[in-house]
């Protein structure tokens, strides 16, 4: 087309480029260049989630391999304290291990969990000199979410395990009318001496369907120094959020960051504390939203919610192994309402699937 | 005039080029209307309330906002500010004295750990509103949110 052109003009048979041309030519390059480079940012962004998800998937399988061995999914967290048996001798009820230490074996860390057990379980998850507390677990990292400095010499985890839409007492069973446990991984109480120290769940406990409910999230790990809720810390505030949730979602201003001044930086710092502060999570106000805990220290119950650096939303792991993409849009029904003890969540679509026996419908979400 | 027909195909596409770029974006996204306001208490400006609009229907999402020292407010769904969804919703306010707020125990603290209350754990919060605002049943305040932008003035009584 070009020759052509050139050849009805006639005039001048030069070969090679006008200045034009090639001026032409380098701005069409330059302009591939700059619409490919975000294209390629996107597409490391994409495989990385990719690996998150992969990740998810095989907590799953190793979650489903657990409860073919011992016929129990392992509890979110084991027993706080110490106790004596009949004998009289202390024993240890697993000093807050997590069910990230239950489940080792399946995700090929037999070694480590080895170390746990020849300890009989009894040195706690913030003794930075046992080795197995310092381990880093390739399985349990999300390459989306940067690595942090908080609690700089344990492991680190990306997931979390589901409290489900319990809010209060979610640290602990211990009585309190089950609003503790309406999650697939509840946490053991104190000590077998509280008389009411609760039990893990079985899939049959599921009633909601395993493909209805959440075991295992996505949060982002605690970073040092921070107070934006997208950086996974949790604010500190007066317990009325306990009957209204709404005040937790309110805590964030606009920049993303808590009003609230007293900030606890604990999610995902301890791969093998199992409290909800560190390895657990709520579905009450929706993912990427907000954290809040009512005082004590990072053993307190409160709303610990997924989050992830994912544009959008977060994955989680269902309970029959399925792994989903939850929108941050996701219904989350009346936030106002108090936590429940029973019956169906009153929190929407996400609220059901975190509680496993709500008995809810749930609609494509 | 030599030049026309490669200006017009590198123009033909620059612009294809340009159109390949826009692609993408979310497509599940809430339809969401502003709503501001402004909320008294005995006609002073209230600052530090929570403002919570409570679904009445199902399908809706709850917004929140915060009051400033102007007692002025912008209700939130998803991202700061972004509004609220059409349709009816019961409205709450709610401003809480802090309760009392314990040290985090240090893990090397030999309580760390131990479970049970911590010496000066957290006390019920005093409500610094009326009581009757915090719940969607007693409060009697509702908000119909329509398309465009809304604003809702809450005048409380003690």
């Amino acid at each position: 087309m070009f020759s052509l052109s050139r050849h009805r003009a006639g005039l001048r048979a030069s070969k090679g480029f006008t200045l034009i041309e090639l001026l032409v030519v380098i701005a069409i390059i330059a302009t591939l260049v700059a619409i490919l480079l975000p294209a390629v940012q996107q597409a490391r962004e994409a495989a990385r989630r990719s690996t998150c998800k992969n990740n998810l998937k095989q907590l799953g399988i190793a979650l489903h391999n657990y409860h073919d061995t011992y016929n129990t999914l392992p509890p979110g967290c084991m027993l706080t304290n110490e106790f004596q048996d009949a004998g009289n001798t202390i024993r240890m009820g697993g000093r807050r291990k997590g069910a990230h230490v239950s489940i080792l074996p399946y995700i090929e860390q037999g070694a480590i969990y080895d170390m746990f057990a020849a300890d009989n379980f009894v040195r706690t998850p913030w003794d930075t000199a046992f080795t197995p507390n310092q381990a880093k677990i390739g399985v349990l990292q999300c390459p989306s979410d940067p690595s942090s400095t908080e609690n700089a010499n344990n492991g680190h985890t990306n997931y979390m395990f589901s409290r489900g839409d319990s809010l209060q007492d979610n640290n602990r069973w211990a009585g309190n009318g089950g609003r503790g446990m309406r999650g697939m991984f509840p946490q053991l109480g104190d000590s077998a001496t509280d008389g009411n120290y609760g039990r893990a769940m079985k899939f049959a406990d599921v009633l909601d369907g395993l493909s209805n409910s959440i075991a295992v999230s996505e949060r982002i790990k605690a970073k040092s120094g921070s107070i934006l809720v997208a950086d996974g810390v949790t604010v500190r505030i007066a317990d009325t959020f306990r009957t209204n949730p709404s005040l937790c979602l309110a805590q964030v201003n606009a920049n993303g960051e808590y009003i609230g001044t007293d900030i606890l930086r604990s999610t995902g710092t301890r791969y093998s504390d199992g409290t909800v502060a560190f390895t657990g999570f709520t579905t009450i106000v929706g993912p990427n939203k907000a954290s809040c805990h009512n005082g004590g220290g990072d053993e307190n119950d409160g709303i610990f919610d997924p989050s992830s650096q994912h544009k959008g939303g977060v994955q989680v792991l269902m309970g029959d192994g399925a792994v989903r993409f939850v929108s941050n849009n996701i219904d989350t029904g009346n936030l106002t309402a108090a936590a429940p003890t029973a019956g169906q969540s009153p929190y929407g679509v996400w609220g059901s699937l975190g509680s496993i026996m709500g008995r809810e419908v749930v609609s494509e979400f | 005039m030599k030049n026309t027909p490669l200006k017009n195909l590198s123009a033909v596409a620059f612009l294809a080029l340009l159109l390949a770029g826009c692609g993408g974006g979310s497509a599940d996204s809430l339809s969401l209307e502003k709503v501001t306001g402004v909320v008294t208490l005995s006609g002073a400006a209230l600052e530090g309330a929570t403002v919570t609009f409570a679904p009445k229907t199902k399908g809706l999402r709850t917004a929140v906002g915060m009051t400033d020292q102007n007692g002025a407010y912008a209700l939130t769904t998803v991202t700061s500010g972004d509004g609220a969804m059409a349709g009816d919703y019961a409205v709450i306010v709610v401003k809480v004295e802090a309760g009392k707020t314990s040290e985090t125990l240090d893990s090397n603290d030999p309580n760390y750990g131990k479970g049970g209350a911590y010496p000066g754990a957290s006390g019920t919060a005093k409500y610094i509103t009326p009581e009757k605002y915090s719940s969607p049943a007693t409060s009697g305040m509702t908000a119909t949110v329509k398309e465009g932008k809304n604003e809702f003035n809450f005048d409380l009584k003690p």
